[in-house]
């Protein structure tokens, strides 16, 4: 409920990557194999602990066509975090990265941590981009890669709880001012986590220190 | 070479200056030691400080004691001087001895103006003493300074730039000097060199004060950032008024306070859960702030498009503008109006079909019955009807944020720009009948606390119509935010 830092993350690519079921699967722990079309964006939130702090990522899943790109640029700025999402089944969401990219670049702060996704890794069968073309493409242009299924939640934790800790360290190392709510940071309330559900002594007895 | 030694060299260069070497042997030791270790420790400095006070009041006692047999008409505002000077050097507070370095500066002045009407004056003795004791200063003042806050020793800043001086006139006896009723070129040459070293030593004292009031200034601009990077803070309050205050932000701060609160009644049995707190658990305020976000692109875009149009075309273009908003801003007379979940679904329905786009209401109707099947629910305590009423409240008015926020985004990619006329009217209608139903909830929930006669019966009902005019300031700064997004879709 309590949280030391809450980061701002965007989730962006071509529609139909998967990136309403990577949130989905991050937020719920499920798989939904026929999913409306986002429109504009949707929202999800979760708790995470990074380093022991608790940490809550609010996540911004936005509409991958291209009828709601011009919404979809007013979300950019904000966000200290973002998933690039393509579908390792499909080259042409591949090729589209760097139009993505470079949207993402320009209209979010420089700071924003990016992380390249490759998602369907479950339909191998299917395969039209090779993993190495995802590290190259990463490599290239400085980004995080993981290749991720949303179905089998393979790596969708870890491409969450990876980039906060991304995040995280840049915050240790002063990268980002999170005074600056334009970084796609805040700071939680300061006061330190109690379960409410027990209104036990330890509780008590911290409350009255507080006093 | 320190520059006080310097100093002393070219002032001993017109007169026999036995003194004026005896104290510079004196004066040299903190000050060398202050220019080679100038990171020394500061009980270093402390000592040095010591050292330096006593030499000073026995030299300046010398002084006066040797001041009266050469001169016999030696005005009084020189002794006077010495006094000032011997204070100063016997003052150990540093705060002190830096008000009295302006203080000095202008008794040097003042002395300045005086050599010219000295007659028998003939020794340099005096300006020695009071050039050490004035160096002996700058030194006590800048280690003072040193060890308080860190800054350099002016001495080391000015040091470059008066040597310079002092080797030009040395060169090139001064020849701008002002006439002096006695035309003697020994005095003149003696004049102009004290005025020189008076000059330098003043302007040494200028430097030393610049540079520690700039110090000074630097670690009040540290102090002041501490805590505070780039001072965004302190800006804020400054700027407070000038800027819009953020709705989401304002709600967002509510819902901290109320987390606070809520953390500091842990003790109570029962945590009330607040308003702004719930409401953001439903989501609400996410979706509020992202419609805030769309709604000042729009705005920004509305302002760019403007700027493109003039004359008639412009006058036009504004009355339209004008128009949209007004329509959105449609005042409903009967504020008392109620709406069950029956009504509130037609007039809901009704509205989305002529704002045409397509949005989902079936999250605000679920909610909305959701409700009303709670409402006949048995309470067993009045407090629990009063957090019922509440979560209900908060709910809703999340749901509505939603919606408000899903009409906005499909209005903006809507490319029918035709009935705008309509679907202004339809937006500030639904606007009523969401503000109709969050009333009725209030209503209701009221009722059924009145049932119970218990103490905080009052409270929690006012409580309760607190928070539904909350809900409804909430849905109608929603509908506003709606505005420039409706304007920009018909240019």
């Amino acid at each position: 409920m309590s949280y030391a830092y809450l980061f701002k993350y965007i989730i962006i690519g071509d529609t139909g990557v998967g990136k309403s079921c990577l949130l989905l699967q991050f937020t719920d722990k499920r798989f939904q194999p026929v999913h409306d079309l986002t429109i504009g964006v949707e929202f999800g939130a979760r708790l995470v602990a990074i380093e022991t702090k608790p940490i809550k990522l609010q996540i911004w899943d936005t509409a991958g066509q291209e009828a709601f790109r011009s919404i979809t640029r007013s979300y950019y700025r904000g966000a200290a975090g973002a998933l690039l999402v393509y579908d390792i089944t499909r080259r042409d969401t591949f090729n589209h990265l760097t139009t993505w990219l470079e949207d993402a670049r320009q209209h979010s702060n420089s700071n924003m941590v990016i992380m390249l996704i490759g998602n369907k890794s479950d339909l191998e069968a299917k395969r039209e981009v090779k993993k190495e073309e995802g590290e190259a493409f990463a490599r290239e242009h400085g980004l995080v890669f993981m290749e991720t299924s949303a179905k089998t939640s393979d790596n969708v934790e870890e491409a969450f709880i990876n980039t906060a800790k991304e995040i995280y360290e840049k915050i240790q190392e002063g990268v980002f001012d999170i005074n600056n709510e334009a970084n796609g940071i805040k700071i939680g309330p300061q006061h330190s986590t109690g379960n409410s559900s027990i209104p036990g002594g330890n509780n008590r007895a911290s409350g009255n220190g507080c006093c | 070479m320190s520059d006080s030694e310097v100093e002393f060299q070219s002032a001993d260069e017109g007169s026999n200056g036995d003194d004026g070497w005896e104290i510079e042997c004196d004066f040299d030791l903190p000050d060398a030691d202050s220019s080679t270790e100038f990171k020394s420790t500061e009980t270093k400095i402390s000592s040095q400080q010591k050292l330096s006070n006593p030499v000073e009041t026995e030299q300046n006692k010398k002084c006066k004691h040797e001041d009266v047999k050469p001169v016999e008409n030696f005005p009084s505002d020189t002794s006077m001087l010495h006094v000032g000077l011997g204070k100063l050097a016997v003052s150990s507070n540093n705060t002190e001895q830096y008000e009295e370095c302006n203080m000095i500066q202008n008794e040097i002045k003042s002395t300045r103006f005086l050599n010219n009407d000295w007659g028998g004056w003939s020794s340099g003795w005096s300006v020695n003493s009071l050039l050490s004791t004035a160096s002996a200063l700058t030194n006590q003042v800048s280690q003072g300074i040193t060890s308080v806050i860190g800054a350099p020793a002016p001495e080391q800043l000015a040091t470059v730039g008066s040597q310079e001086k002092v080797e030009t006139f040395n060169e090139t006896p001064a020849d701008e000097l002002p006439e002096s009723s006695f035309g003697s070129n020994y005095f003149l040459t003696n004049v102009s060199q004290i005025t020189k070293i008076v000059e330098t030593t003043g302007s040494k004292i200028i430097n030393g004060g610049l540079d520690t009031l700039e110090t000074v200034g630097k670690k009040t601009f540290e102090v002041l950032q501490e805590g505070d990077p780039g001072l965004l803070k302190k800006r804020a309050l400054f700027f407070q008024n000038n800027e819009k205050i953020n709705l989401s932000q304002v709600l967002q701060e509510a819902k901290e306070k109320s987390e606070i609160k809520s953390q500091q009644n842990v003790n109570q049995v029962e945590v009330k859960k607040e308003y702004a707190y719930l409401l953001d658990d439903f989501q609400g305020l996410i979706h509020l702030e992202s419609l805030e976000l769309l709604s000042k692109q729009c705005q920004m875009k509305l302002q760019t498009v403007l700027l493109s149009y003039s004359g008639t075309q412009l006058t036009d273009i504004q009355d339209t503008l004008v128009q949209i908003k007004e329509l959105c801003d449609l005042d409903f007379d009967d504020d008392e109006k109620l709406m069950d979940s029956e009504e509130f679904k037609n007039s809901l329905i009704t509205c989305i079909s002529h704002i045409s786009v397509d949005v989902k209401t079936e999250k605000i109707l679920r909610v909305s019955n959701f409700i009303d099947e709670k409402l006949n629910a048995q309470f067993n305590n009045e407090d629990s009807i009063h957090d019922e009423a509440i979560s209900a409240l908060a709910e809703l008015t999340a749901a509505a944020m939603e919606l408000f926020y899903k009409l906005g985004e499909m209005l903006m990619i809507d490319t029918q720009c035709q009935q705008i006329i309509i679907k202004a009217e339809n937006l500030s209608l639904l606007n009523e009948a969401i503000c109709c139903r969050i009333r009725f909830i209030a209503n209701k929930y009221a009722c059924l606390s009145t049932k119970f006669d218990a103490d905080g019966t009052s409270n929690n009902i006012s409580d309760i119509y607190l928070e539904s005019s909350n809900s409804s300031s909430y849905i109608q700064d929603a509908g506003q935010l709606l505005i420039p997004i409706l304007q920009l879709s018909i240019i």
